[in-house]
């Protein structure tokens, strides 16, 4: 069996909705893949005439092309590995459930909104409200991890209740605003006002930050508890394990003040 | 059965079924972990009054514990499934949480789940924060030297406890030798702990005694003292006896140790003042297991 690939035959006019793709396969139908429907703007389109279709590995799936204005690549996704050879639109991984998708380009905004379980990994930038929530609901991202080995947009993370997700480069503003808990590391520096309104959580931030007033000053430490959180980093291959071993000291901050307050800001060099 | 100039008496080691867990007590350095998991395995020597038996099973490298700093596993008995969750829960409270720079985590795959850090937690009066790292979740508890993290659960097993051998010898002397040669030994058996002090006790006992109230008392059968006045199993030469009993996770780790044990005193032999081996057992009718001495020394090609 080869992976089932995908090959985008050119870029749409409009935003493309790939989100249907992933419920399709999961129900195994492979056959009338080529008639499943997809929205391209205003228009339903089948599957058939925006894609060539090759192998038929359903657990694996590569896609080709620029995909640049296709949005909710991997959505829903339950299992299996998605491969993206370039870079996706919005909604990438929306409500993933398991599996694991890796990106070798750039993500746009809304990747891994309301995200369960599973990893994705995007090895350029990524959008704005990484990891954050959908309309109408009442928690982002719920479990799972994110690596992005690039730069990320703003309020990401927004609304998180647990997982992790780490940034080799720098987060932009708000990041972890309004957080319930889990995880986000940002190795590159962070935007204006980190961890506005979260409740729990952990931001640990390496490199520039500016810390608003309604975040407490806790002082310089070593917590052990980073060591277990970068030993299991260590095991993805990038500069997030680098720290393991180290106890490294942590400048904590507790906040945000203005709301529940037990979260935290963990700035480290 | 002679092994050099040993006689291995024809009887068997009598076990029980238990309930055990493994924990690991990581710290700043080797020093603070041993000083947590010391005190964690004090006063655990049998469940008849202690609760537990517990003893530190082997040193812990860096790379092996979950936080990467030196630790320590520790394996803990006891009688019932309440008894250990009550026992890990009241010692880890008293013993690791107290102590600086310890962390304690779970150190078995399988089991049941049972509260490690669930309700030690609350001591850090709603300070408290958790962590869930690859599906595992530790707890965070501020204290006075920075935090206290430990493990939610820790993962129960069906155990074996009371698996034993006797050494019996010229002298005190030799005894203390020959013990100590198996107990270096066995300590390199994984899965298993020796709970008495030294991992050797002398205190061997019967069931019953002359008092209403005293349901065991010492065994006279072994007591050099006595052997003029009761119905002595010592053989004439024989000064002294110790026991070394083990606790392990399974009958087989049990097994091994015994044999292991075993091998090292009679390697000493009869030049190193050891007489014979026997064990302690109850007539077979108390417990499930049996570990029948002659059995495990042919199993590891010994004649």
């Amino acid at each position: 069996m080869s992976a089932l690939t995908l090959t985008l035959k050119e870029l749409p006019a409009g935003r493309l909705d790939l989100s249907p793709l992933m419920p399709a396969l999961a129900a195994g139908d492979v056959s009338s893949l080529t008639k499943l429907p997809l929205q391209l703007g205003t228009q339903k389109l089948a599957l058939g005439d925006l894609f060539s279709v090759k192998g038929d590995d359903l657990s694996s799936l590569v896609l080709q092309g620029d995909l640049s204005r296709v949005d909710g690549i991997g959505a829903a996704m339950q299992s299996g590995s998605v491969l993206v050879e370039g870079s996706v639109g919005a909604y990438l991984g929306t409500g993933m459930l398991g599996g694991e998708i890796r990106v070798h380009g750039n993500a746009g905004h809304f990747a891994a909104v309301a995200m369960r379980k599973g990893f994705i990994q995007i090895s350029g930038n990524a959008g704005d409200y990484l990891g954050g929530i959908l309309p109408g609901a009442m928690q982002g991202m719920a479990g799972g991890q994110v690596v992005v080995l690039g730069n990320v947009g703003d309020r990401c993370g927004d609304r998180m209740r647990r997982g992790a997700i780490l940034i080799e480069g720098k987060v932009g503003d708000y990041v972890g605003s309004r957080m319930l808990a889990g995880t986000i590391a940002a190795f590159g520096g962070a935007g204006k006002h980190a961890g506005y309104g979260m409740r729990r959580g952990s931001l640990m931030i390496r490199g520039e930050i500016e810390i608003d007033a309604t975040f407490a000053d806790c002082g310089q430490h070593v917590l052990p508890i980073t060591n277990l959180l970068f030993r299991s980093w260590d095991k993805l291959g990038s500069t997030f394990g680098a720290a393991a071993g180290k106890s490294t000291p942590m400048h904590r901050f507790m906040g945000d003040r203005g709301a529940d307050g037990k979260g935290e800001i963990l700035r480290f060099e | 059965m002679k092994i050099n100039g040993v006689h291995i008496e024809d009887t068997f080691a009598e076990a029980f079924g238990m309930r055990g867990t493994r924990l690991l007590i990581t710290g700043e350095n080797l020093k603070w972990a041993y000083h947590g998991a010391t005190a964690l395995t004090g006063f655990a020597t049998s469940v008849i009054a202690c609760g537990a038996e517990a003893a530190i099973e082997r040193k812990l490298d860096p790379s092996e514990t979950p936080d990467g700093r030196p630790g320590a596993s520790v394996l803990m008995f006891a009688t019932s499934s309440k008894e250990l969750a009550t026992q890990v829960e009241r010692r880890v409270g008293q013993t690791i949480l107290t102590c600086p720079t310890a962390s304690c985590f779970g150190g078995l795959e399988e089991g049941d789940p049972i509260a490690l850090g669930k309700n030690l937690r609350y001591f850090g009066d709603g300070w408290q924060a958790s962590k869930v790292v690859d599906g595992r979740r530790f707890w965070r508890v501020p204290v006075m030297d920075g935090e206290f993290v430990c493990e939610e659960t820790t993962r129960m097993l069906r155990a074996v406890g009371g698996g034993n051998f006797l050494i019996l010898t010229r002298n005190s002397q030799d005894a203390l030798a020959a013990a100590e040669a198996a107990i270096e030994a066995m300590r390199k058996v994984p899965n298993v702990i020796m709970p008495f002090p030294g991992g050797v006790v002398r205190s061997g006992s019967k069931v019953g005694s002359r008092y209403k109230t005293l349901p065991a008392s010492t065994n006279d059968a072994f007591c050099p003292t006595l052997r003029g006045v009761v119905k002595s199993e010592l053989p004439d030469d024989a000064g002294c006896c110790l026991e070394i009993v083990i606790d392990g996770l399974t009958a087989d780790d049990v097994r091994i140790a015994m044999r292991v044990g075993m091998q090292a005193v009679c390697d000493r032999g009869r030049e190193g003042g050891v007489i014979a081996l026997s064990a302690g057992n109850y007539g077979g009718k108390l417990g499930q297991f049996h570990f029948k001495l002659r059995e495990i020394l042919a199993e590891g090609g010994v004649q």
